[in-house]
């Protein structure tokens, strides 16, 4: 950015203001039920961007994206409707329960595997293998899980309001949603903007050198894994908590698959841009299903194969190098 | 002097073949010390137990009087020595100034660190190749990007694993120059099989042939004894 000029940059700013002001006006327009579609997709962008953190910013790619996702949603749900909790305590409890549960586990299997050496390929088939065990866990322990049916009726968040704990009114609950999620993407860009974004890039490009400058390498990757996870994991237990239910479909391989295709599609490590396709993948996957079911896999296969082909760092990305190229010919 | 590294009886075998033989070597601070040998003669294996990518299968090693056996990667390096692998291995996708910046590990204001950075590109006379993507250097550039990283984190002790290889003539005579005028900060220790670079280096020089260390002296002596003109000079 820095080398960009002045007006260049002013420009930036004017329109990421607007895009902000844009996106918390959105449902004075489009209505509370868009929005609340559009805040539902916003909170699988989180997980997009937590996997864009790991995946992006360190190369190590985890197939089981979904499994944190999914623990944060059902850690989530358990805690407050199965604890016997009072609802206006019990939705935070899990909220925090839920990161918590998906952090240890990313700290307990990652943990084994970056310390144990594993790495690239092997890393991404053992989070594989972990999204499957999740399902079966969650699928086993149907006395807690609700099983195929999941869970039902987990209490919205409550805030304290003037008439005490209440919880917020949709519109309320949608600018909630979207300010966590923006501050989350501010805040993994900022903590990797400067000479950390550099060492995580170095350990990525490789690992040996960078131990071999005293870097505990092993150390900042799990650091990055479990924060990867934990983001991962409050996009699932603000899913649980703002549409209250839970289902295997936030836990199962589908939905990592999907995580890997916002992060592909949005572009790898730019970190908005896997939010972004994470709405507009969603937005696209109503429009089209509802249109005829059948065709949506078959336009998301195709849409993986064109983020791979066409644009293999992101449409952003792809987008900006058309310009400079159409802007480099017109002169 | 006392000695800054001191290694004792360094073994290291591979199934039957014997790697390093009861190998003992010292350097004392800002010293420059070369070891050379043929091919296969074991420099590669020393240089990795010295630098902790190894271990030996028996003998001492120890820097400033404590022993580094035993210590990961990461920890090794933090003791202050500081190695030059032997293949270019700079970090591609990040610029020149941001591998020199990775290198220097630990809490230093933005102001300090672009100060050092400055100074180093000086020092290893690529200025202008600050913003250059690393991967983009010409090799002999590549050498002297990694030279400047190891020397980031202030070394005692710089290990330097080939570090003219691949180098036309005169790069090879401004490398050697360049390490000379690092003796005044930190000692060096280099791996070569370079006649030029050792000769130009004008140091003191241990010669290795077949795992063991067969004679030591200065590089002067080295070059009239019979024994290295028969097993190295001679072939060379």
């Amino acid at each position: 950015m820095a080398q960009l000029p002045k007006t260049l940059e002013r420009y930036w700013l004017v329109a990421g203001i607007a895009a902000l002001v844009a996106i918390y006006a959105a449902p004075l327009f489009i209505g509370v039920y868009s929005a609340s579609l559009f805040r539902d997709a916003m909170l699988f962008g989180l997980m997009a961007l937590g996997l864009d953190f790991l995946w992006g910013k360190t190369g190590v790619l985890s197939f089981g994206h979904a499994t944190f996702f999914g623990t944060g949603a059902y850690g989530a749900a358990i805690i407050s409707t199965q604890w016997g909790l009072d609802p206006a305590f019990g939705a935070w409890a899990g909220l925090v329960g839920g990161i918590i549960l998906a952090s240890a586990i990313a700290l307990i299997v990652g943990y084994f595997l970056i310390y144990g050496g594993v790495r690239g390929s092997y890393f991404t088939i053992v989070t594989l293998a972990l999204g499957v065990i999740a399902k079966f866990v969650v699928l086993g322990a149907s006395d807690v899980t609700g099983g195929d049916a999941g869970l039902l009726g987990i209490p919205p968040l409550q805030f304290p309001t003037p008439s005490g704990l209440q919880a917020l009114p949709e519109i309320g609950q949608y600018w909630f949603v979207i300010s966590v999620v923006c501050f989350m993407v501010f805040a993994i860009w900022w903590a990797c903007s400067g000479r950390y974004g550099i060492l995580l890039k170095s350990i990525e490009d490789n690992e040996r050198r960078a131990q071999a400058l005293g870097y505990n390498t092993a150390a900042h990757l799990l650091a990055v894994f479990v924060g990867s996870a934990a983001i991962a994991a409050l996009g699932g237990a603000l899913y649980a908590s703002s549409v209250g239910v839970v289902a295997t479909d936030s836990i199962d391989l589908t939905l990592s698959t999907q995580a890997i295709i916002f992060v592909a599609i949005g572009g790898r490590g730019t970190l908005l841009g896997p939010v972004l396709a994470a709405v507009v993948v969603i937005w696209l996957e109503q429009k089209i299903s509802s249109f005829d079911a059948q065709l949506w896999p078959l336009f998301m296969g195709g849409l993986f194969i064109l983020a791979v082909f066409v644009f293999p760092d992101g449409v952003l990305k792809g987008l900006e190098r058309l310009v400079t190229k159409v802007k480099g010919t017109a002169q | 002097m006392t000695p800054l590294l001191e290694a004792q009886g360094l073994n290291k075998r591979f199934g039957g073949v014997v790697a390093t033989n009861d190998v003992s070597i010292t350097i004392a601070p800002n010293k420059i010390k070369c070891i050379i040998g043929a091919n296969g003669a074991g420099k590669s294996t020393l240089f990795n137990i010295l630098c902790g990518a190894l271990a030996p299968d028996s003998g001492s090693l120890t820097f400033d009087g404590h022993s580094l056996l035993g210590l990961p990667l990461h920890k090794f390096a933090r003791t202050g020595i500081a190695r030059k692998f032997q293949v270019p291995s700079v970090f591609n996708s990040l610029t020149v100034a941001q591998n020199l910046e990775t290198a220097c590990r630990g809490k230093i204001t933005p102001r300090d660190l672009r100060l050092r950075v400055d100074a180093m590109l000086e020092r290893t006379q690529q200025g202008h190749l600050r913003d250059t993507s690393a991967g983009n250097l010409a090799h002999g550039h590549k050498q002297w990007l990694e030279i400047g990283m190891a020397l980031m984190s202030a070394p005692r002790l710089l290990l330097l694993d080939e570090p003219t290889a691949g180098m036309t003539l005169e790069e090879t005579q401004k490398t050697a120059e360049m390490i000379r005028q690092l003796a005044s900060d930190t000692a060096v220790m280099a791996i070569e099989h370079d006649m030029g670079f050792v000769r130009a280096l004008g140091c003191h020089t241990y010669v290795m042939h077949q795992g063991a260390i067969i004679v030591e002296g200065d590089f002067a002596e080295i070059e009239r004894n019979q024994l290295v003109r028969d097993v190295y000079l001679g072939r060379a």
